[in-house]
């Protein structure tokens, strides 16, 4: 329709001038009125032409009108999920106003720009260049789209089509369908760019002032509605995220009720969200709080805005709960939660009922030692208090028996025969046994309260010690003492004399038939094992077969009148062995002497707690 | 009249105490003898209540031979309150003893004994113990009591 109307009127005006010259008088006569009329006419066209003109700037407002109004109302109204189904409707109303040909919707996701949207006039097919849009991705700057999103500024190009430093992927396709022109705008959200709108056409067409105003509207709307879709996807997601949480969730107020209730809050509960929403999560699930109740709750809440704590809820089939519950104060996220709580619980009741049995479990086992140690502190009570009783009590008759039976051998000297001095003698001389009988077993049960006092002993010389301190016993006889290499060790120095003493005592005594007497003390290192400490006689020795009753408390091999000595000298060593973790074996042959071996540590290291086990080479030296 | 005591015995087992008897008799150093035979007793006797409130004109002891295991009230008590008292702190307490426990003779000395003696098995060294106690507690050592007044009198 455009310019038709006026050429037609053009050309009658210029008809009309050739024609007043070449007519008759009556014609020349006409001619002012003539040219009245054609001023007339002129002036008619005149006013046709700027009328038509004005219609058509009017027209073209409309169309501006309306594809704004179009595009405004249909963002408006549509749901931003449908976006890709309005943009080709609004691509088609942009292209419409401007005289494209075409025109692609894209929008950044992330690093890329993807055309979601395309729209192409009937009349002028591209579907090869549709194509290709479609299954291409462009990062910023590449291809003419993402050269609109780098610039963030509308971009225009002409005849662009084989222009040196233009060779982008999609040129050729352009090329194909026969575009000449392109137009490409971003769609800001603030200044960051969500997209670009495209345009092509086959004319050289530059968008004028108010095509681009239209422009800028139309895209900043679009851009609030990429953005809007942006918002409500990522808070659909969340839900969804609070849906595929394991934690049942609700937020509530009071008043109010329950205005959220996810997944895990139905199968933890058993009420499906529409049963729940609108009650107080208090009546639904016969909430039973902690000491203190709900007012203790509310102030924790009220004051720090988070309550951590176990509560009782009640399911709607009726089962008990017990969930670590975690409350939190916010406001306003959410219109609908303005000042509301975000409860999220967890289910411990299976946990909870483990752990109240292993702690009831706990709490028996604990009764149960202490019982036993009450017991074991009684006995040990009553132990010491025995000892204490035999040192006491039975030291006291003794006392008397020898006491008196002096005074009686005093004041009767003379009148005493000798046999009666000689009963005397008896009878205080096993007074005194047996108090050195009690003193050894107290000795003795004093070994096993007395803490270890652990530093290295140099065994060597500990043993020259206490041989020189056997003296006495050895009296009048030659024994020879040979201490070979022996390694310090780590063991209670006064223990270690006291068990020295006694093993060394026992061979000075058991080497009474010999002379000389010889004892030595050796040690046996081997890699991997620990030292084996020995003393060794060349005394009277014992037989074997009664080994295993050496170490035995008043277990003694020897008759009394040959060898003095209460039987607990060996015990005791064996108790002095045995609290350093060691052990402690003897070898003997009768009239052949004895060898007694120890170790410091390793208990049940490559040996059996009993006899048997003892080292090869030991063995070996031993047996004559 | 009351004499005052040189040695207060202070012993349940009457064999002992006949022993104690036996064995001082036989010192050189001359010396009087008091035996009480429990803890009460002792008690009482030092701090003259009871059937020993005559007592009161009389200085205590010399020095207390103490036995640690004893009927009613124990050793350890009698010579706890006796080191607690102003009047008889002073009087030297010697304990004389069976036992040889560690414990026993720490605690004896941590309430203020001023000696510790295991009693001897044997007789003849019990006679020795108890002429060296009555040489060094009565002839070498100063009298505790030296100028001081009876308890009464002050």
């Amino acid at each position: 329709m455009r310019g038709t109307g006026a050429d037609y009127l053009w050309g009658s005006g210029l008809g009309l001038t050739a024609m007043v010259g070449a007519l008759p008088w009556w014609g020349q006569l006409l001619v002012p009125l003539a040219c009245g009329g054609a001023w007339i006419a002129l002036r008619a066209w005149r006013w046709h032409v700027v009328r038509s003109r004005r219609v058509r700037i009017l027209a073209r407002e409309r169309m501006y009108r309306e594809a704004f109004e179009f595009s405004a109302l249909a963002m408006a109204e549509e749901n931003p999920q449908n976006l890709a189904g309005i943009a080709p409707r609004l691509l088609q109303a942009l292209c419409g106003v401007a005289g494209w040909e075409g025109g692609a919707f894209w929008e950044v996701y992330g690093e890329r720009l993807i055309c979601v949207a395309w729209w192409q006039s009937p009349s002028c097919p591209s579907d090869a260049l549709e194509a290709f849009s479609r299954t291409h991705q462009f990062t910023k700057g590449e291809d003419f789209a993402g050269r609109v999103w780098e610039l963030n500024a509308p971009l225009w190009l002409s005849e662009f089509v084989g222009a040196e430093g233009w060779k982008f992927p999609r040129a050729a396709a352009f090329a194909e369908a026969g575009m000449r022109s392109a137009y490409g705008f971003p769609m800001r959200s603030g200044n960051r760019v969500v997209g670009v709108l495209e345009f092509f056409g086959k004319a050289l067409r530059l968008p004028d002032a108010p095509m681009e105003a239209l422009f800028w509207a139309t895209s900043r709307q679009v851009a609030q509605l990429i953005e809007r879709r942006r918002v409500e996807t990522q808070m659909r997601c969340q839900a969804e995220l609070l849906d595929l949480s394991f934690a049942a969730i609700m937020v509530w107020q009071d008043p109010g009720g329950i205005s959220y209730w996810n997944r895990a809050a139905e199968k933890l509960y058993g009420y499906p969200r529409e049963e729940a929403l609108g009650h107080s999560p208090e009546d639904l699930l016969a909430t039973r709080y902690p000491e203190g109740g709900r007012e203790a709750v509310q102030a924790v809440l009220g004051k720090s805005g988070v309550w951590e704590g176990l509560l009782e809820h009640r399911t709607k089939s009726g089962m008990l709960l017990t969930v670590e519950s975690r409350m939190v104060f916010f406001r306003g996220a959410l219109e609908t939660a303005i000042g509301a709580v975000m409860e999220s619980n967890l289910d411990v009741t299976e946990q909870r009922r483990a752990q109240a049995e292993v702690l009831a479990l706990n709490l028996a086992l604990e009764q149960r030692v202490a019982e036993r140690t009450a017991e074991l502190e009684a006995a040990n009570r009553e132990l010491e208090s025995f000892s204490y009783s035999v040192s006491h009590d039975l030291r006291a008759p003794l006392r008397a028996i020898t006491g008196f039976a002096s005074i009686l051998e005093e004041e009767t000297k003379g009148r005493l025969g000798p046999e009666g001095v000689r009963l005397l003698g008896v009878i205080i001389q096993n007074a005194h046994r047996m108090g050195q009988l009690v003193n050894d077993l107290l000795d003795f049960a004093r070994l096993s309260r007395q803490p270890l006092d652990r530093r290295s002993v140099d065994m060597a010389h500990l043993a020259r010690e206490c041989f020189e301190e056997l003296a006495p016993e050895r009296a009048g006889r030659r024994v020879d003492l040979i201490v070979g290499a022996l390694p310090a060790c780590i063991a209670d120095a006064s223990l270690m004399r006291q068990a020295l003493l006694n093993l060394l005592s026992n061979a000075v005594k058991f080497t009474r038939v010999r002379d000389p007497g010889r004892v030595e003390v050796g040690a046996t290192v081997q890699q991997g094992c620990p030292v084996v400490y020995w003393v060794k006689d060349n005394g009277m020795g014992f037989d074997p077969k009664y080994a295993d009753k050496l170490f035995g408390v008043f277990q003694r091999l020897h008759p009394g009148d040959d060898y003095e000595g209460t039987g607990v000298g060996l015990a005791i060593v064996e108790r002095i062995i045995h609290r350093h973790g060691g052990r402690i074996w003897g070898e003997g042959v009768v009239d052949s002497g004895a060898t007694f071996f120890f170790t410091l540590e390793g208990n049940g290291h490559g040996h059996g707690r009993g006899g048997d086990g003892q080292p090869g080479p030991l063995n070996e030296g031993v047996r004559p | 009249m009351i004499e005052r005591a040189d040695i207060l015995l202070v012993e349940d087992n009457p064999a002992d105490i006949e022993l104690a008897r036996h064995a001082f008799s036989r010192c050189r150093v001359a010396c009087r003898f008091d035996v009480v035979k429990d803890g009460e007793e002792a008690l009482d006797f030092l701090f003259c209540r009871g059937v020993y409130t005559k007592r009161a004109r009389v200085e205590p002891p010399r020095c207390v031979l103490l036995d640690l295991k004893l009927p009613k009230v124990d050793g350890l008590e009698v010579l706890r309150q006796l080191k607690e008292a102003p009047l008889l702190r002073r009087v030297p307490v010697i304990v004389l003893s069976s036992s040889s426990q560690a414990s026993d003779i720490a605690r004896s000395y941590d309430l203020g004994a001023n000696s510790y003696l295991v009693k001897p098995l044997e007789f003849g060294e019990f006679t020795q113990l108890a002429s060296d106690i009555s040489r060094y507690w009565l002839e070498l050592n100063q009298d505790a009591q030296q100028g001081m007044l009876s308890p009464s009198v002050a």
